[in-house]
């Protein structure tokens, strides 16, 4: 079983075992290497980051175990960090994922859920289930935007994203109430006021 | 601040006015705001950016390629026009009233009936062509009595049955405290102020809370450019008018050397100081922009009206500095940041004459 988890696309080739959480700058200190032929991997120097800077980052084994969720202050912090910036860039999370289907013609809907009894049960996740620390919540501002339209503010279908079903529902559920706290900012039809309803009654 | 108290959007009978009746007596903002000559100002006010006005919101609609049309003069002409014409209805402000009164009225009492329903029944007359703030709408309560509904019901049913694009049943909970402090103080003003409009009716308490809240934050942060070219604008200049708040507004427009937006502002604090509401029997006059009647006073004769084109630009800065300053030594609260600023303006100004006078002695020499 492979200890690190092989990305389809080609694209982002550094997303293969992905490094550790740095929220706070704190690195998780596991011991075991990616094996040669594991594939597709992050480029030690794009991990090592500037000379005098944080300290390195670490590739660790693929984590399958979602029974424990992580909270979304962890989350947002990770937003924010070195591991997630040298994971994904400046792209949006779903941009590197690629599902694997029969015939170039993907099904319309993405599949139900990766999670099964708490644990990844497939091989190529989706983009929100394969790492932990994306949290689906109305407060992480960050991860929402990315799941916006830039140029209609239409939430983006399961066809782009390449979401499970679940997720999805978890992202619109996550839009509802951003829209309802005013965490995320959006467009509102523009009002027309008869001034006619509004005018005092002459006196 | 008191203002920012957390209400209970179920406050059925209150009549709160705190914001609207401040003051010697409790006058009502909307006998000035329709006037033509107020609503002329308000629009002179804000800076009409054509870029910013016709921004086009993200509403999920499907996107258009732009089209490039070849046109005549004329063309062009009823385009420009017609453009104004929608910069008019952009810039359209949100009606200013005073908080609404109860209209609840008990239209039967059928003590028979006590114990036939376990709640409550609302009835509206959902006819199409009624306007929603005068359909029938009635309750009859479990006790049997039939009376009109109040205000909260009215716009419960009245969303249900007829809804309005982007305005939800139950007020959202971005208007309530704490998290309309959060978004205020993420700066996003024009995205709660349309919001705000959409959702309440302008004489809700709950619009006026939110929006006089908008407005002091947006004050005291003095970010007066995120509402520029905005219909929102004018509703802030009216609401700083009204609460003889406009020194900070003032001192914005003198930095930024739009002399002619601070007369405009002091004239429309003077306008909203009068005892009498403002008719629209008088016609407006153009000259009415610049006066500088006494501070006191609410005639309206002009006795030093704006130059004709044909004078110095210097001239008309002149009257506009006199009124500047008529109105920083009478009203002004902050009357040494404004005196600061205005010496500091004509100093630039004399400033930047100079070296054009030596520009052009420069190039007559040459």
């Amino acid at each position: 079983m492979q200890s690190v988890l092989r990305l389809a696309g080609t694209m982002l080739c550094r997303s293969t075992a992905r490094p550790c959480l740095s929220a706070g700058a704190a690195l998780c200190q596991s011991a075991a290497r990616p094996s040669p032929s594991a594939g597709l991997r992050t480029s030690a120097v794009a991990l090592a980051g500037p000379v005098g800077a944080e300290p390195p980052l670490e590739l660790r084994p693929l984590n399958k175990d979602r029974s424990n969720p992580v909270p979304v202050e962890t989350s947002i912090a990770y937003l924010q960090s070195a591991a997630y910036r040298a994971t994904y860039g400046s792209e949006p999370v779903w941009r590197s994922y690629r599902r694997n289907h029969k015939g170039h013609i993907p099904p319309r809907k993405t599949r139900r859920t990766c999670i099964r009894g708490g644990q990844l049960s497939t091989g190529n996740p989706c983009p929100a289930c394969r790492d932990e620390y994306l949290v689906l919540d109305y407060r992480n501002v960050a991860l929402l935007r990315q799941f916006v339209s830039e140029s209609t503010g239409e939430i983006l279908d399961t066809s782009r994203t390449g979401l499970c079903q679940v997720k999805h529902r978890e992202l619109l559920a996550a839009m509802t109430k951003a829209r309802e706290y005013g965490t995320l900012a959006f467009d509102v039809p523009f009002r027309v006021y008869d001034y006619n309803e509004y005018k005092p009654s002459a006196a | 601040m008191a203002f920012r108290r957390l209400l209970s959007f179920n406050h059925v009978g209150n009549n709160f006015c705190r914001k609207y009746c401040q003051g010697v007596a409790s006058r009502d903002p909307s006998l000035y705001f329709f006037s033509s000559r107020v609503q002329e100002l308000l629009f002179q006010l804000n800076d009409r950016q054509h870029d910013l006005v016709f921004k086009p919101r993200k509403l999920g609609q499907k996107l258009e390629a732009p089209q490039y049309v070849f046109m005549t003069d004329e063309d062009l002409d009823k385009e420009r026009r017609r453009i104004e014409q929608r910069l008019r209805e952009k810039l359209q402000v949100p009606p200013v009233l005073g908080p609404r009164k109860p209209i609840e009225r008990v239209l039967a009492k059928d003590p028979r009936l006590e114990g036939l329903h376990d709640s409550k029944l609302l009835c509206i007359d959902i006819s199409p062509d009624l306007s929603d703030r005068k359909r029938m709408i009635t309750a009859r309560e479990p006790d049997g009595t039939l009376r009109t509904a109040n205000w909260h019901e009215r716009g419960r049913i009245n969303q249900i049955f007829l809804p309005v694009d982007g305005r939800t049943v139950t007020m959202p909970k971005m208007f309530e405290e704490p998290h309309l402090t959060e978004c205020l103080d993420r700066e996003e003003y024009v995205s709660v102020l349309d919001r705000a409009c959409v959702q309440f009716e302008p004489d809700d308490p709950d619009y006026i809370r939110v929006t006089s809240a908008t407005y002091d934050h947006v004050d005291a942060a003095r970010l007066y450019e995120r509402l520029q070219s905005t219909r929102h604008f004018g509703a802030l200049a009216f609401y700083l008018a009204w609460h003889r708040r406009i020194d900070n507004l003032l001192l914005y427009f003198i930095q930024l050397e739009k002399l002619d937006q601070a007369v405009k502002l002091i004239h429309l604090y003077r306008l909203l100081r009068s005892a009498e509401p403002i008719s629209d029997q008088t016609p407006p006059t153009r000259q009415e922009s610049s006066q500088s009647d006494g501070f006191s006073s609410s005639s309206e004769s002009g006795s030093e009206s704006e130059s004709s084109s044909s004078d110095s630009d210097s001239d008309s800065e002149g009257v506009q500095l006199d009124i500047i300053r008529d109105y920083i030594e009478n009203a002004s609260v902050k009357r040494p940041v404004l005196e600061l600023a205005l010496q500091n303006f004509q100093h630039l100004s004399a400033e930047r004459r100079r070296v054009e006078r030596e520009q052009r002695r420069a190039d007559g020499r040459q």
